[in-house]
């Protein structure tokens, strides 16, 4: 199953959202973050200490979270705001944690958090730019879904860039 | 000269970063301090922030990045960009990992954020091992607190940092291979958890900590 996540704060790329919105995409779990609530992660370690693996928010986020370890694919769309993805985005990414465990191993050389699930789905981010998005925005965001790769331990596909104004059918189809 | 400080915890009041923010400031006559967290006082944070020429953000590393409310901070800051330009900052990021590697994308986005925002900026500083020096006792966190009061110092001053201090503080970008053997044979000891296990017992949670309750979804 592949989990689309749109991280799209507002009306600003309505087409690319209807197209996308319209697409029949099979085997497919498709949130849109705005219209949803969910809150910020409030570091509470609930998640890690008291109640294992469960987040002491209630609310829309649990929906998506239940998904993610029979997730095969996890498709990030965020756009570029300020040279990085949206802060819808990054607080999704933020209210992962019960997804690992706050022991640390050493792995490719490193310290990171032991997995609580056996496997996560694998990542693929289209990132829809702005006027000002530059290479190195993009290399600089590719690189921090590498570590978050690298973190839970799966692949990242790859990143997807829709510039401004430009195309973007293909990547619909290919999603 | 006064300082901006926007602590960006997630926790707040009763976060790591306010004692980092408590090392740094020693030299500071005043100092005001907005709480990110906050989310729904930005705008008027924006405002606050019109009146100060120094500013200084303190926060923990949250899956690669900067905790979500201070992105969003950001992309309200872009929004007001007059506001901020030519404006000194510094940023400070922690975590709780002994590596200085997992904050270097963040240290590396941070630069090209303050050159969106036309801003001076400062430096960006990492410090690692932050976990629990909330609940440290001031002698096992005392070089820490120095080596940050010092750059706090350099910063009222005017001073440019000494590159030293930072590499210092930052320590090594990952651990030695020898270093790295150690660790893996403490955590065979389970000498490693023993700061998650304390508190997973005192919440009668320690049976349940392997719990993967969306295995089977």
């Amino acid at each position: 199953m592949n989990l689309i996540i749109n991280g799209i704060t507002n009306s600003s790329f309505s087409e690319f959202e209807t197209q996308l919105e319209q697409m029949d995409h099979k085997d497919s779990v498709y949130f849109k973050l705005r219209d949803l609530q969910i809150n910020y992660c409030q570091g509470c370690w609930d998640c890690w200490v008291k109640t294992p693996g469960i987040c002491a928010i209630k609310d829309d986020y649990e929906q998506i979270l239940s998904r993610i370890p029979s997730a095969d694919q996890l498709t990030i769309i965020t756009p570029i705001l300020a040279g990085y993805e949206s802060s819808l985005i990054k607080k999704f990414k933020d209210r992962l944690i019960p997804m690992i465990h706050p022991y640390i191993e050493i792995y490719k050389g490193e310290q990171h958090h032991r997995q609580r699930y056996g496997k996560t789905p694998d990542i693929k981010v289209i990132v829809l730019e702005d006027e000002d998005t530059t290479d190195e925005d993009i290399a600089t965001l590719t690189e921090l879904y590498k570590r978050t790769s690298l973190n839970l331990r799966n692949e990242l596909i790859e990143v997807v860039r829709v510039k401004k104004g430009a195309e973007f059918e293909h990547v619909l189809t290919d999603i | 000269m006064s300082l901006l400080i926007f602590n960006g915890s997630p926790r707040g009041e009763n976060s790591n970063s306010n004692i980092i923010i408590s090392w740094f400031i020693e030299e500071f006559e005043s100092t005001t301090t907005a709480y990110l967290k906050k989310v729904k006082q930005h705008e008027s944070m924006i405002e606050e922030a019109k009146s100060f020429d120094q500013l200084l953000f303190v926060f923990p590393l949250y899956v690669d990045g900067m905790p979500a409310q201070v992105k969003h901070f950001f992309e309200r800051m872009s929004q007001h960009k007059e506001v901020f330009k030519d404006k000194e900052v510094l940023f400070i990021i922690h975590s709780g990992f002994s590596e200085a590697i997992h904050s270097k994308n963040l240290e590396k986005y941070l630069t090209r954020f303050a050159d969106i925002m036309e801003m001076k900026m400062y430096g960006v500083f990492i410090i690692p091992g932050s976990e629990g020096f909330r609940m440290m006792p001031p002698r096992m966190t005392a070089k820490k607190a120095k080596q940050v009061a010092a750059i706090g110092r350099d910063y009222q001053r005017n001073i440019p940092f000494q590159k030293e201090a930072k590499v210092a503080l930052e320590g090594p970008l990952v651990h030695s291979k020898a270093k790295a053997a150690y660790f893996k044979i403490l955590q065979k000891l389970g000498l490693t958890n023993l700061y998650w296990d304390r508190q997973l017992k005192k919440n009668n949670a320690f049976d349940k900590r392997f719990d993967a309750p969306y295995s089977k979804m």
